[in-house]
């Protein structure tokens, strides 16, 4: 494992155990969704990574967090979200957020979405860029593959010119 | 006596499988020129492998099985079921190279699912895969939902006799021109055409629901290609409750309703004849049953009271039913919300509408709304037949595109697919429950996967057993095929063993 991998993975189960210690509510997605009902209308405190896109909708906005079990939607005030530096994709690490609010199993004033919505959220780790080395090996695949091609391709020609000069072949 | 197939006949299998090889090669660029453009150098390089890879395939087949013959039915049939392995095979190669899926069988899974425009998938963190990828996932729902056939019959083999056998094997019986070919493109040149529109449309929807701009249209793609070819895929792992949108939910709606509808029905309504939608059978069946299922799951909806107010029932419960019916499986609840939220009455409703299927000669899965409509119909004339007097004669009549009568044998054809649908459905779930699945998790994931819709209720997963996933991937490949190239398939095997 790259050592920047595995640092973060400690800095982040360090912060999980920090936020889990401070907010009685630390829940995980999956903890979310297999007890929904339970936890209707709670104050819970969720962690993870931020993913995908900020979508603003008004004054506030929808952003998706995931944990190591899934992903959950939450609808914060656009000031809650100024913070956020990093979304998490191809190229990024998105920050890991602690996102204080009220979860819903179907939220009565958002159209029954599934979410948490946002009274505070705080920064535990920032995201960053992800340099992705192109692997050695599938560069030398290419090459040998783009010989044996170029072989095949002339074996090609050479049969394709064979069979024309021979017009009465059968086939 | 049973004949054993002659080099001559595998040599005209092999001679089209390579012309397949060689077609997927060449979509594969697409997703590399993506790749490359937005500098994700290392997934271009998956792409560039697995081109090449597929073009060697592809010209050693070409050169070795060189045959001017024409393929006759059997070979037809062959072709076409084995080329959607072979297929799966090639289309697995760039997923397996990102990483993103634990073992080949997993990526092999995946990507004939993408095939059969099914949406089941066991991909690991889907939110940081590259865009090429990502594309290329998508791109296997829209060449598959076309037909990968329909596409080498397209831009591959010119003017054979025998592209009819090729297009029946895939599952595709109505010719929209007489000419086969003019129909394979028509079905292409109409494909991308709503491909423009649907990316439009979810881009500017996305738009306006604050994604950004670049997003917005690549969503609007990928999302297009697994709506209207009723795959499922989406780029998150949230499926469409990504969007936390009700706008993107009904644009979404549109797009898989239009792909459920018969390609034949597409051409009619192109030539300006609108009332056939009102008066086709296939269609009133298609109301009628969506409607019928909506119904079960608002009143299990309504008695668990797991949603507040009506506006929510018709959100999740419309929503699910569409995408059940017509195969699509986009989801906008949790997997396991199904199984612990809904009720069972809602339970039995998603997995009516999954296992009944969309229209024919469109790329959804299941029994179809003609063949249970004509079940129907039998049943109904069978009932009065008993109830009338011996003398009496009747004729079972439906319009779809045109007057038609009934025969016999059309009854029986539509009961035998129809048999071999749900004795799969069983079977598959019987498999599920020797791994310990409960009889409803598994019959529903076998239902998703050999009516090729894509829901899940959460047993579909990267630690499922291997002889489970082997067994969704028969499912997916035998229920896109509708079972007679595969019965084909099992007929040739048996004549290589057994001919003389």
């Amino acid at each position: 494992m790259k050592p920047k991998i595995f640092f973060v993975i400690l800095l982040v189960f360090i912060a999980a155990q920090t936020a889990q210690a401070q907010y009685g509510g630390w829940v995980t997605s999956q903890a979310l969704i297999k007890n929904a009902a339970e936890l209707d209308g709670e104050a819970v405190v969720f962690m993870g990574e931020v993913i995908g896109d900020l979508m603003p909708r008004g004054n506030f906005a929808w952003i998706n967090i995931q944990d190591d079990y899934g992903t959950i939607g939450v609808w914060a005030s656009l000031e809650l979200t100024k913070e956020i530096s990093y979304f998490g994709d191809y190229n990024h690490k998105g920050d890991i957020v602690a996102v204080e609010g009220t979860f819903f199993r179907a939220d009565p004033e958002l159209a029954g979405e599934f979410c948490i919505r946002a009274q505070n959220i705080r920064i535990v780790f920032p995201g960053f860029f992800i340099f992705h080395q192109v692997n050695s090996l599938k560069i030398k695949i290419v090459i040998v593959l783009s010989v044996l091609m170029i072989l095949l391709g002339g074996l090609k020609l050479f049969i394709f010119k064979t069979e024309k000069n021979i017009p009465s072949r059968k086939l | 006596m049973i004949l054993r197939p002659r080099i001559k006949d595998l040599k005209i299998i092999g001679f089209y499988w390579g012309k397949l090889t060689i077609g997927l090669s060449l979509f594969m660029a697409l997703p590399g020129i993506l790749s490359l453009s937005l500098g994700e150098i290392d997934p271009m390089f998956d792409f560039i492998i697995s081109a090449l890879f597929c073009l060697m395939m592809g010209f050693v087949l070409h050169i070795l099985c060189y045959t001017k013959n024409e393929p006759k039915w059997m070979h037809g049939m062959i072709i076409v079921s084995f080329s959607w392995l072979v297929a799966a095979f090639v289309g697995a190669v760039p997923l397996f190279l990102s990483g993103h899926w634990n073992s080949f069988l997993d990526a092999f899974f995946e990507a004939m699912s993408g095939l059969s425009t099914t949406g089941l998938v066991l991909v690991n963190d889907l939110n940081h895969m590259s865009y090429g990828h990502n594309l290329w996932r998508h791109m296997l729902v829209f060449l598959g939902g076309q037909g990968i056939v329909v596409v080498v019959l397209s831009f591959f083999i010119q003017g054979i006799q025998g592209a009819f056998r090729l297009y029946v094997g895939e599952a595709r019986d109505e010719r929209v021109f007489p000419n086969i070919q003019r129909t394979a493109r028509f079905i292409w040149v109409v494909s991308l055409i709503y491909l423009t529109l649907g990316t439009m449309m979810f881009g500017l929807t996305a738009v306006k629901e604050g994604l950004p701009w670049g997003d917005a249209f690549f969503n609007g793609l990928c999302i297009f290609m697994a709506a209207f070819d009723t795959g499922g895929f989406t780029p998150y792992d949230q499926n469409i409750l990504y969007y936390h949108s009700f706008a993107l939910e009904m644009v979404t709606v549109i797009f898989m309703v239009w792909g459920a509808i018969n390609f034949r029905l597409h051409y009619i309504l192109w030539s300006g004849q609108r009332k056939e939608l009102w008066r086709n059978f296939e269609i009133r069946t298609f109301v009628f049953t969506n409607l019928f299922v909506f119904a079960l799951i608002a009143l299990s909806l309504s008695n668990t009271q797991v949603y507040d107010n009506f506006l929510v029932v018709f959100r999740k419960g419309f929503y699910h039913s569409i995408s059940a019916h017509t195969g699509t499986g986009f989801q906008t609840i949790y997997p396991v919300e199904f199984l612990q939220e809904w009720g069972g009455l809602a339970l039995f409703g998603i997995i009516l509408a999954m296992g009944l299927g969309g229209c024919v000669c469109s790329t959804t899965g299941g029994i179809k709304a003609l063949r249970i409509g004509v079940v129907a119909k039998a049943f109904y004339e069978e009932v009065k037949h008993y109830v009338s007097s011996e003398n009496t004669i009747f004729v079972s009549k439906i319009h779809h595109i045109k007057d038609i009568i009934l025969s016999d044998k059309q009854m029986r054809s539509a009961c035998l697919i129809t048999i071999a649908y749900i004795a799969t459905y069983f079977l598959g779930g019987a498999i599920g429950m020797i791994y310990g699945y409960p009889f409803i998790d598994s019959f529903f994931e076998s239902t998703s996967a050999t009516a090729n819709v894509g829901l899940s209720c959460g047993v579909t997963s990267p630690s499922m057993p291997t002889i489970l996933k082997l067994t969704y991937i028969l499912q997916m490949w035998a229920g896109r095929l509708e079972f007679i190239s595969v019965f084909a398939l099992i007929g040739f095997v048996v004549a290589l063993v057994k001919g003389k």
